[in-house]
């Protein structure tokens, strides 16, 4: 049993922990040297620093403990006799660990607060949240340190207590993905005022002793709970561990109705993987970035959060010549469309024919392109809309509660008119068969909107942009502009319309 | 080599011509634009304020009738043969020096008409009143614009060959490695895009890629920043061939 032991030691004992005290000194430094705190007030402050606990020691943690999460050794399990013993040695490692974690941290922030020279009393405490906390509940600070290092011990233990055991009824992809979603609820979480039931779901609530203070109990008691939750999870282990409740996702019902349409097409498969693989998927969420940073960048003013999605989807007026504005409408509607016809050049111009023969009917293969297709723009929208809202809640937006019909607006008219443009491309791409001309159509098309003539306003290329909508421009005391309605019924009949040509004529865009 | 060089001239001659007209089209519609719209000082100005579209658009109008001779020798395995006739560095060599002499000739030849257009013009011209400020003291040499204004103009047309050199440069690199035509005639374009988002996002909109297109936009205190942007994508070329050679990807596939 000791082998056990000393074996998963060392394999959890990693160069990562310097990596964390590195940190941990950087954050520390500027407190350290410019801050007039006393050696206690110093160690109280540092180690209930929200941001550096959430922003980083928190996913450390996490990437450690998934990093060596590995399917359970059929070995050790024999080894062990039980399932209970094999899960004590795991007890013993997140103990062991995250006492290693807290403490080592905690010394040194001991050994940097030597030498510190301030009284304590000239100080503005309400720069610092945690102290000004814990200064009205304690007279002596020695006793805070030692709950707050406890609590975060025990938070520790139970946390890689509560992977374990999740990985023990679950898959790892799936426990990864609870992980990341638990963790970015909890990233979120400092920026909402939530009511107390809510907060439970949180990680911080179980690491910050400040945070963790939510039903007014005394100190003691919230570590009660930790404790309480951690026998809960030994007792899970010990008596429900031949239980399964992994979620087969096969057998839901969702999946047996898609399986009506896409049984056949197994090509399907293969588009949609390449479609959205990593790069593609990372080069949009890096583009969006990058395009709504600069959009609240470039608006100097104090925005609030509906202004500035009007902002990342205005687009351009009809009559824009400001080259800037333009390429900025160009990037938000047509990265998914260059997507695309990159995949579209890879696809179709050499595995066509070989795919269609393999397929038997070309119509298959139609079908399968167009749905891949529609699914990678339904996502792009979703993600385009996603990227601005999180951008806002970081930066602290305030925001009305139009915002969501808002939102369902710009999703129903971008959705549409991306679907419009691809639709275009194929189109063009079946009459030139080079996808390099079709792309820089689609950009010319785009362009028309640059020359001002009444007519112009219903056209359907870049419609999506909300400078052009009355609704919008009579806010700025205009009173022209698209009606949402008439363009929607008009996206929609182009779509249908263009889509039954295509698949009328679909055998002409296969390039041999 | 002089042979070479005149195989690839025949390849390139058509699409480098028409690029050349279009790109003439597009400097002498947004001068007429420009002339007919803004009231100016000077006649250069004319000229000046006219580069906003050509300076957008000119890495699409300088990679994409070059580049793509390279791709489709590679794919139908033309180059294959050169190889046992020609070695290998002379023949990349004497493509990349008609690619580079193309896209310079792309950009210098259009750029340069516009600015002789531009002195017919000189009738539009309004003169500032006394109490305005001489337009001219914020930009760079300003006393070589005032008195040499067509040479300034030349010096400035072949700064942004240069430009487009560099630019052809990318795409050729491109062409040497990547298989999809589409990206390799587009990847310098959005190259150009996110690198004008990336760096203004940043706060150097001084250093742009773009704003060193044109020269005026320095004073003769920040000079310097004229060579941030094309030293940026020198390096991201270099990059990229040092990926290429780490990944060990072949120009000829034998």
């Amino acid at each position: 049993m000791k082998y056990l032991y000393k074996f998963k030691m060392t394999k959890i004992l990693s160069k990562k922990l310097f990596f964390v005290w590195f940190v941990l000194i950087i954050f520390n430094l500027d407190n350290r040297i410019n801050g007039s705190l006393t050696p206690l007030q110093f160690i109280v402050e540092s180690l209930s620093n929200q941001y550096y606990i959430i922003y980083f020691m928190i996913p450390m943690f996490l990437l450690i403990t998934i990093s060596d999460l590995d399917e359970e050794d059929k070995y050790e399990l024999i080894r062990s006799k039980t399932y209970w013993n094999y899960f004590k040695s795991k007890i013993y490692i997140s103990c062991i660990y995250s006492i290693v974690f807290v403490l080592s941290q905690c010394l040194l922030i001991i050994c940097m607060s030597v030498g510190l020279k301030g009284n304590g009393y000239h100080i503005n405490l309400s720069q610092y949240e945690a102290l000004q906390f814990y200064d009205g509940k304690f007279s002596n600070l020695i006793v805070p340190i030692i709950y707050i290092v406890s609590y975060m011990i025990l938070g520790f233990i139970m946390m890689s207590l509560f992977i374990y055991t999740i990985n023990h009824f679950f898959k790892k992809n799936t426990v990864v993905k609870i992980i990341i979603v638990t963790y970015l609820i909890s990233f979120i979480s400092i920026k909402i005022n939530s009511s107390p039931l809510v907060s439970l779901l949180f990680l911080n609530t179980y690491i910050i002793l400040h945070h963790g203070i939510i039903f007014g109990f005394s100190i003691s008691i919230n570590l009660l709970i930790e404790l309480l939750f951690i026998l809960l999870l030994c007792i899970v282990n010990k008596n429900y561990w031949n239980m399964s409740f992994d979620l087969n996702v096969e057998k839901l019902s969702i999946n047996r109705y898609k399986k009506i349409f896409y049984d056949k097409c197994n090509i399907n498969k293969y588009y949609t993987k390449k479609l959205f693989s990593k790069y593609n998927m990372l080069s949009i969420v890096f583009v969006l970035l990058i395009m709504c940073m600069w959009k609240f960048v470039s608006s100097n003013e104090s925005l609030s959060l509906n202004q500035y999605i009007i902002n990342v989807f205005s687009g351009t007026l009809i009559g824009e010549k400001n080259p800037l504005v333009i390429l900025e409408m160009l990037v938000f509607n047509l990265m998914p469309i260059y997507l695309l016809s990159v995949f579209i050049e890879a696809e179709s111009s050499f595995r066509t024919s070989y795919v269609n023969i393999r397929l038997k009917t070309s119509l298959r293969w139609f079908n399968s392109i167009i749905s891949a297709a529609f699914s990678f723009l339904f996502i792009y929208t979703i993600i385009n809309i996603l990227v601005p809202i999180l951008l806002g809640a970081i930066l602290n937006l305030r925001y009305d509660a139009s915002v969501y019909q808002l939102l369902l607006l710009i999703f129903v008219i971008k959705l549409l008119n991306l679907i419009f443009e691809f639709l275009i491309l194929f189109s063009i791409y079946k009459i030139s068969k080079n996808i390099t001309v079709s792309f820089f159509s689609i950009i010319s098309l785009n362009l028309i909107a640059m020359f001002p003539f009444k007519l112009i306003y219903y056209i359907p290329f870049g419609i999506s942009s909300l400078y052009r909508y009355s609704f919008i421009l009579n806010q700025y005391g205009r009173n022209y502009g698209l009606h949402l309605n008439h363009v929607i019924i008009e996206l929609l009949t182009l779509n249908i319309i263009i889509f039954i040509y295509l698949k009328r004529t679909h055998k002409k865009l296969i390039v041999h | 080599m002089l042979n070479l060089i005149k195989l690839e001239t025949n390849k390139i001659f058509k699409p480098v011509v028409i690029s050349l007209i279009i790109t003439t089209l597009v400097t002498l519609g947004s001068l007429i634009n420009v002339v007919y719209k803004y009231s100016v000082p000077n006649t250069f100005e004319f000229w000046n304020i006219s580069l906003d579209y050509i300076s957008m658009l000119f890495p699409v109008l300088v990679v994409c009738p070059i580049c793509w001779v390279m791709y489709y020798e590679r794919k139908n395995n033309f180059i294959n043969y050169t190889f046992s006739r020609v070695s290998k560095k002379r023949y990349l060599f004497s493509k990349w020096l008609v690619c580079i002499l193309g896209s310079f000739m792309i950009i210098f030849i259009p750029m340069l008409l516009s600015g002789m257009i531009s002195f017919l013009f000189s009738n539009n011209v309004v003169q500032p009143k006394s109490y305005e400020p001489n337009f001219y003291t914020t930009l760079f040499m300003p006393d070589f614009l005032m008195n040499h204004t067509f040479l300034y103009i030349f010096f400035h047309c072949i700064w942004d060959g240069i430009l487009a050199m560099i630019i052809g440069t990318m795409g050729f690199v491109f062409s040497l490695y990547l298989e999809n035509i589409l990206v390799i005639l587009t990847a310098p374009f959005i190259y150009f895009i996110l690198e004008n988002f990336i760096m203004s996002t940043f706060g150097m909109p001084k250093q742009r890629l773009l704003s060193s297109f044109y020269i005026n936009t320095m004073t003769d205190t920040n000079a310097l920043n004229l060579l941030v942007g094309p030293i940026l994508a020198i390096l991201f070329i270099f990059i990229f061939l040092m990926y290429f050679k780490i990944s060990k990807k072949k120009i000829y596939d034998i």
